[in-house]
């Protein structure tokens, strides 16, 4: 598993749900979070995609359940 | 030479096909920058060529893959990714008329159909879609067929997996609308192309005469259409499904 820039995926969050920085902890979930619901999953997808050049498979979109998934899951691309 | 559509790409899946091909055309005369799909290498590259001729200022890329096959779709989109274009339309022409009746069906066949018809537009709407987010903005164009609404005996597979496509377009337009991306479909009539090329002088005067203005349609009359909905022009326009038959679709 490479290392990746947290920031750079904390930014993609921050941009994508509309939320404060401070906002993004480990803790931050899908359907947990008032903005974080499929709508702003979707857009959260190509903003992290579009941040690290990468395709997601949608198993992986599927799984991305919460910042600390996300990093584990963009760190296998 | 910058024009409007420079900084603009539109995948086209069937692009060497009768509707595929002249969507190319006038897109290209347009100046989007385009994403050629199509089964054959070979023909691709024709493609390509010819449209280079009408414009040299785009860039094109080719594609090959058979979209009935499972699990083409995900890696066609990993070349989208490499070729670093902005993503911005979505055409999806690929499809092949399949005809027998109901108790000649193949299993096989049936699924072939609606993976190639039904399946892979949902698949190429998720990945074309993500791309499309990134910017905030886009247009995909399903082809569908005057057949989904009214029929036709002997073509209950391709008429079911194409009015598949009416559900599918609203629904899509309802998801990504609020993301600046459109959703539409065309339902061409009887357009001359390869794909109806088997029916005789005989039939196709038949259909000549069930359409109000008395002539079959050309690949061309569908293109415009296209052409129209991925444009500006069309920038209220969403999750409609607009024939282009020369009026076949009445009684």
């Amino acid at each position: 598993m490479t290392e990746i820039n947290t920031d750079k995926l904390a930014e993609a969050f921050v941009s994508a749900l509309a939320i404060d920085a401070a906002e993004v902890t480990d803790e931050l979930a899908y359907s947990q979070h008032p903005k974080w619901d499929s709508t702003a999953h979707m857009v959260l997808v190509a903003e992290i995609e579009a941040a690290f050049d990468i395709m997601l498979d949608t198993d992986d979109i599927i799984d991305m359940s919460s910042f600390a998934k996300a990093k584990e899951i963009v760190a296998k691309y | 030479m910058q024009t409007l559509n420079s900084n603009k790409t539109i995948l086209i899946t069937g692009a060497s096909g009768g509707i595929g091909f002249a969507s190319a055309k006038l897109l290209a005369l347009a100046g989007y920058n385009l994403i050629l799909h199509g089964r054959n290498a070979d023909k691709l590259a024709e493609v390509k060529a010819q449209l280079l001729t009408t414009n040299s200022a785009i860039r094109i890329e080719c594609l090959t893959a058979d979209l009935a096959e499972l699990g083409v779709i995900a890696s066609l989109f990993k070349q989208v990714q490499q070729f670093k274009l902005p993503l911005y339309g979505l055409v999806h022409c690929a499809g092949s008329l399949y005809e027998a009746p109901l108790m000649m069906l193949k299993p096989a066949e049936i699924h072939q159909q609606l993976q190639l018809h039904v399946a892979s537009a949902i698949e190429l709407a998720q990945y074309a879609s993500r791309f499309m987010l990134r910017q905030k903005q886009g247009s995909i164009v399903f082809v569908s067929s005057v057949v989904a609404n009214q029929g036709a005996a002997g073509q209950s597979v391709y008429a079911a997996a194409k009015s598949a496509l009416s559900g599918l377009t609203k629904s899509l337009a309802k998801e990504l609308g609020a993301q600046g991306i459109r959703v539409n479909c065309v339902s061409p009539g009887f357009i001359q192309t390869e794909l109806v090329a088997h029916y005789n002088e005989q039939q196709q005067q038949a259909l000549q005469q069930q359409t109000m203005l008395k002539r079959l349609g050309q690949a061309d009359d569908v293109a415009e259409l296209i052409e129209f909905l991925l444009s500006d022009k069309a920038g209220y326009i969403t999750a409609q499904e607009i024939a282009v038959d020369g009026g076949l679709t009445l009684p």
